[in-house]
This record gives structure tokens, C-alpha cells and sequence, in this order.
């Protein structure tokens, strides 16, 4: 769905991207994870064809390029804040898409405004920001793309919102089989939803896998202080925290959940605890080397 | 996968509702400052018609002095806001996300615009020329600022006052800074304008006025613009020459000699002065095409 390779995207003198490599395979709903100013805002705008790339390649829904005539017309995308005409009342801005776009499934659009209890008079500056965001997608849902794409559609959002938001999000794939790719800061809210995870770590893909392919090579380890069982091959430890009595470890392994040395205690690692532990620790990345990018990238090198 | 194939077959397809759906969207984003800006002619057109009628011969240049001005509120209240309020609000990513490409967008923001104006402009200088018919000439000389009423000219004037306004809140993208230099350099250019207006072409040298100068109503457009003595082949006297006695410039059949502008170009000056316009608008119009295709939304 988006390709990059060694995408790098530069503000005056901040880089934003720093040679970003990452494909995002169709049919997911990816969350896209990361503290602020990690760029995830950048790569989706990227994606929308709003910004280039100040070096590398970028392409969408197989080959296009962003921005051009068939991306537009494949792509659904909210920015940052659901930025939406105010002045005018809900009804003109459904109008005012419809009129900008190729296709454009009007009943659709209504109905789901009605579902939702959105006056067509109403002005969208009135509306609450839950209603705004539904409207936003909505908008974006109505062109009927292939691809969606949301920048921090939850911020903002009450938890009640939130969840609509959510629900409405996940008919919508469900109904039209559309990939999804959204970006959030807050990890708890997109794992019933999400099924594949992008990290984002000062410019940088830290983590990008299937959520739960990850939760199945992580594990917790809870062991006694002191003697941080590094010798073995079968983990590599991603963060230890030591405490008076214990040290719990979290580690990724290779081969399946056995992997904790005699004396030490193995637990599930929650999504959380595992995206933290690797924010925390920028050096530490798992990431499936996409084959394209590493031909290409080692043919430019 | 039947949603890729979807997607693909959509190349080249034309929007859901062509340019007229595009022109419905410029109209219903801008249709408050639209309205604005036809309500300011329309109060102007009404007060330049009721006050013809009650007496023929006074114009009241306080009136025509606000007509001068109304381009200058197309540039502020259309011109300006029309692409700094997308970047400012962030909706220019909204409108640039969608099946319509940027540049054809721009085209139907900015074109029905342009026209709209331009009419308007033509319009206008149509009123005014009607409403100055029994003191025409005194706004009609290409010396005076009211030259700019003239209904060619007026039109020009029009697109450029909108077209500057959409280039500096292109450059900007701050509505309020791009409004009031809009109105700054829209003034400058016309003071510049109604300076270099008698240069338009190269004037003509005769040794009195034309008898037509003299009929004040048939001397639509003339301009006397200077008078100096010269020799009888119209070369001007050197400086000391000049301070030789009477006499002598008797004897050498010195005379007075003025430049001009004769009446015959007064059309001529109007398509001068039209054409500049529209070149100047074309050129910051396509600086704004330039920008929009590089630029980053908001």
C-alpha cells in the first residue's frame, strides 16, 4: 500500500524522515506509532502527496506515485485535525467534495450523516469534534478509495467519540475491504483495532510487523536481581529494568515462548510494554527487510 | 483486489460534475465576499444614478473617488483570502486530497473569478463614463487618475486589484498581511500607472494646439502635456538661447511648440493600458500555478 525507500525528508534544517525504508502491505488496518515530532505526520503526508521527499522514493497503492491523478483518486485522506471548511454548513461541504472528486457515493455519504445525527444545515464550525472528525471521514470514505488515510483522527476526541469513531472506521473496512493506515500517539486505543504496527522513532522505522506476529516474539521475564542471563542466543533483550528483589527483562525470542532460563518467570508482553520498551532504546529495531527496498538500496549505495 | 482494479480503471475519468461543479465550489466557498463586493458596486452604481438625475453638471468626484477604490476591495476581500485562508485553516489539504489536481482547481477558483470582475469592472466604467457625459473629458484624459474608470481600463484594473490579491496570499498565506499589502501595492501601482499613463506612446509636437483641443466637449482624450520654444523645425532652443532678447527670437522665428497627445489615441491608450493589466495578471497568475505545484500544503 506504501512503499518507501530510504525516504528522507528535510524542514530547513530538521530532518523529519531520515532514510526511511518500510512497506506497508495491503489489506491491514496499520497504526502508525510514535512520540511527537517522530514524523509520523510527514511519511502520511508523503503518502497523500502533499509533501516530496527531499531524497529517496516513495509509492503507493502498488507503483503509483503520490499525488497523481489515480493516487488521489485512491487515496482517502484526513489530515491532522480533520481541517474542514467552517463557515459552511455540513450539506455544502459533502457538496463541495462530491464536486472535487471522480467518484463520489452520495447516498452512502447521507445516510451516514443521518446514522450519525449530523444536520446537512448545520455549520461544521458548530459541530462537536467528534462530529467533525465523522464528517471528515465520511468525506473521505464517500470517494470510495482503496487506501485510508488518517492523521491522528483520536486526538482531540473524547473517549466516547473515540470509540465511535473507531466503530465507524471498522464497518467501513469491514464493508468495503479497504486498507487502512492511521497514526496515534496513544498505543492502548488502536490495539483492538489495528492489525499491524508501525514505530516511528526520530525519523526512523524502529518497529513494523503484524501485531500479532510482535506480541508472539516478545516475552516479559521476571527473574532475580543481579544475574541478567545475557549468554543465551535463544533473546536478545530489549529493556531491563532491575529492582531490589527482581529484574524483568523484556525480551524478544526467536523461537516460540520457552525461552526463559531456569529460575526466571515468562509472561505475555503486552503491546504497550513492548513499544515503549523499544522507544526507549532507539538502537533496538525489528523490522522486516523489504525485499524491494533492500535490492533497490543496495543498488543506489 | 476488486478495490485496486477500482482505482486503476479511474485514470483519466473527469470529475463527477465537470467545471460546473468546480465553478458551484468556487461560488459557494466565496459567496459572501462575492456578494460583498457586488453590493459595494450596486450601492455605488445607485448612488451615481440618483445623483445624475437631480443635477446634469457636477460630478461628485468624492463618488468616483470610492469607484477608483473598488478593485482594491475584489483584491482584499476575494483576492487575498481565496488561497490564504485555505493555507491558514489547513483546508488546501483537504482540496488538494481530492480527484481534482491542484492546477485545474486553481483554474476554477481563480478564472470565474477574474471574469466575473472584469465584467463587473467593464461594467462600471460604463456607468461612470455614462454618468460623466456632460463633463466627460475631465476624467478622460489619460493625464488624470480618473483614466482608470475608462471601461476597458477599468476591467483590467479589476483582474489585477483580484489577481494580486490571490498571488500575495499565495506568497503569505496569512489573510490579514496579504490583504493589506494587496491594498498598498494595488495603490502604488495605480499612482505609478497615472505617471507613466501620457507615455504610452511617444507624444506628438505641433506648434499650437490642434483646433479640436478647443471644443472642450470634442477633446475626449487629448493631453496637452508640455509647451517649450524651438526653432521652426521644432528643435527646443538651448538654454542660453533661450535668454536671448525678444527680438531675436522674432527674427528666428522662434515660436512656442507643445507636445500632446492627440484625441485619435485615446481608444489606443485604453487597450494600452487593458493590456499591461491583463499581461501583469497573467504573469503573477502563473507565479501562483508555479508555487501551487511545489508547495507543501499549509
Amino acid at each position: 500500500m506504501i512503499e518507501c525507500c530510504q525516504v528522507s525528508r528535510r524542514f530547513l534544517r530538521t530532518w523529519a524522515l531520515r532514510d526511511c525504508g518500510l512497506a506497508i502491505p495491503a489489506g491491514q488496518v496499520v497504526a502508525l506509532v510514535g512520540p511527537n515530532g517522530a514524523g509520523k505526520t510527514t511519511l502520511l503526508n508523503l503518502a497523500a502527496g502533499l509533501l516530496r521527499p527531499t531524497s529517496g522514493t516513495l509509492s503507493v497503492l502498488g507503483g503509483l506515485r503520490p499525488g497523481s491523478e489515480r493516487a488521489r483518486a485512491g487515496i482517502g485522506f484526513v489530515a491532522q485535525d480533520a481541517p474542514l471548511y467552517r463557515h459552511l454548513p455540513a450539506g455544502a461541504m459533502l457538496r463541495i467534495a462530491e464536486n472535487l472528486n471522480v467518484s463520489w457515493d452520495r447516498p452512502v455519504a447521507l445516510a451516514r450523516l443521518a446514522e450519525l445525527g449530523i444536520p446537512l444545515d448545520r455549520k461544521v464550525g458548530s459541530l462537536s469534534g467528534g462530529q467533525r472528525a465523522q464528517l471528515a471521514l465520511t468525506i473521505a470514505l464517500a470517494k470510495r478509495p482503496v487506501l485510508l488515510v488518517l492523521d491522528e483522527p483520536l486526538a482531540n476526541l473524547d473517549p466516547l467519540a473515540r470509540h465511535d469513531f473507531l466503530a465507524a472506521l471498522m464497518a467501513a473496512v469491514a464493508q468495503e475491504g479497504l486498507s487502512v493506515v492511521f497514526s496515534s500517539h496513544v498505543i492502548s486505543e488502536l490495539e483492538p483495532v489495528a492489525d499491524y504496527l508501525v514505530v516511528l522513532n526520530q525519523g526512523r522505522p524502529q518497529i513494523a510487523g503484524a501485531i500479532d506476529d510482535l506480541l508472539a516474539r516478545h516475552r516479559v521475564l521476571t527473574g532475580p536481581t543481579g544475574e541478567v542471563p545475557l549468554g543465551t542466543r535463544r533473546f536478545s533483550v530489549i529493556q531491563a529494568r532491575q529492582a531490589d528483589a527482581q529484574t524483568r527483562l523484556l525480551v524478544s525470542t526467536a523461537c516460540g515462548a520457552d525461552a526463559a532460563p531456569p529460575g526466571w518467570i515468562s509472561e505475555p508482553a503486552g503491546l504497550s510494554e513492548i513499544v515503549l520498551g523499544y522507544l526507549r532504546d532507539p538502537a533496538a529495531t525489528i523490522m522486516p527487510v523489504p525485499a524491494i527496498a533492500a535490492a533497490s538500496g543496495r543498488e543506489a549505495s | 483486489m476488486t478495490a485496486m482494479t477500482r482505482a486503476v480503471t479511474g485514470r483519466g475519468r473527469s470529475l463527477a460534475h465537470g467545471w460546473g461543479g468546480l465553478c458551484w465550489v468556487t461560488w459557494r466557498q466565496h459567496r459572501t465576499a462575492f456578494l460583498c463586493v457586488a453590493a459595494v458596486i450596486g450601492a455605488l452604481a445607485t448612488l451615481m444614478m440618483a445623483s445624475r438625475s437631480k443635477s446634469i453638471n457636477p460630478p461628485q468626484s468624492d463618488l468616483l473617488l470610492l469607484v477608483l477604490f473598488v478593485p482594491v476591495l475584489g483584491g482584499v476581500i476575494l483576492g487575498a483570502p481565496l488561497l490564504a485562508a485555505e493555507a491558514e485553516r489547513g483546508t488546501s489539504k483537504v482540496a488538494w486530497t481530492q480527484g481534482v489536481s491542484r492546477i485545474r482547481w486553481l483554474t476554477a477558483q481563480y478564472v470565474p473569478a477574474a471574469v466575473v470582475l472584469g465584467l463587473a469592472g467593464g461594467g462600471l466604467g460604463l456607468l461612470v463614463r455614462w454618468y460623466l457625459a456632460p463633463v466627460r473629458e475631465a476624467y478622460e484624459s489619460p493625464g488624470s487618475a480618473g483614466f482608470a474608470l475608462n471601461p476597458l481600463p477599468f476591467a483590467g484594473w479589476m483582474v489585477f486589484g483580484l489577481t494580486l490579491g490571490v498571488f500575495l496570499g499565495c506568497a503569505l498565506r496569512l489573510t490579514l498581511p496579504a490583504a493589506a499589502l494587496t491594498a498598498v501595492a494595488y495603490v502604488a501601482t495605480a499612482y505609478l500607472a497615472s505617471r507613466l499613463r501620457t507615455s504610452y506612446l511617444p507624444p506628438l509636437i505641433g506648434p499650437r494646439l490642434p483646433r479640436e483641443f478647443r471644443s472642450f466637449r470634442a477633446s475626449r482624450g487629448i493631453e496637452r502635456l508640455s509647451s517649450y520654444l524651438g526653432w521652426p523645425d521644432g528643435r527646443p532652443l538651448s538654454p542660453a538661447d533661450e535668454l536671448k532678447p525678444a527680438h531675436w527670437l522674432a527674427a528666428h522665428h522662434i515660436r512656442t511648440w507643445i507636445t500632446y497627445q492627440p484625441a485619435s489615441r485615446f481608444g489606443g491608450f485604453e487597450v494600452i493600458e487593458f493590456g499591461w493589466l491583463i499581461v501583469l495578471s497573467l504573469m503573477l497568475a502563473g507565479l501562483v500555478v508555479v508555487l501551487i505545484s511545489r508547495r507543501r500544503a499549509a
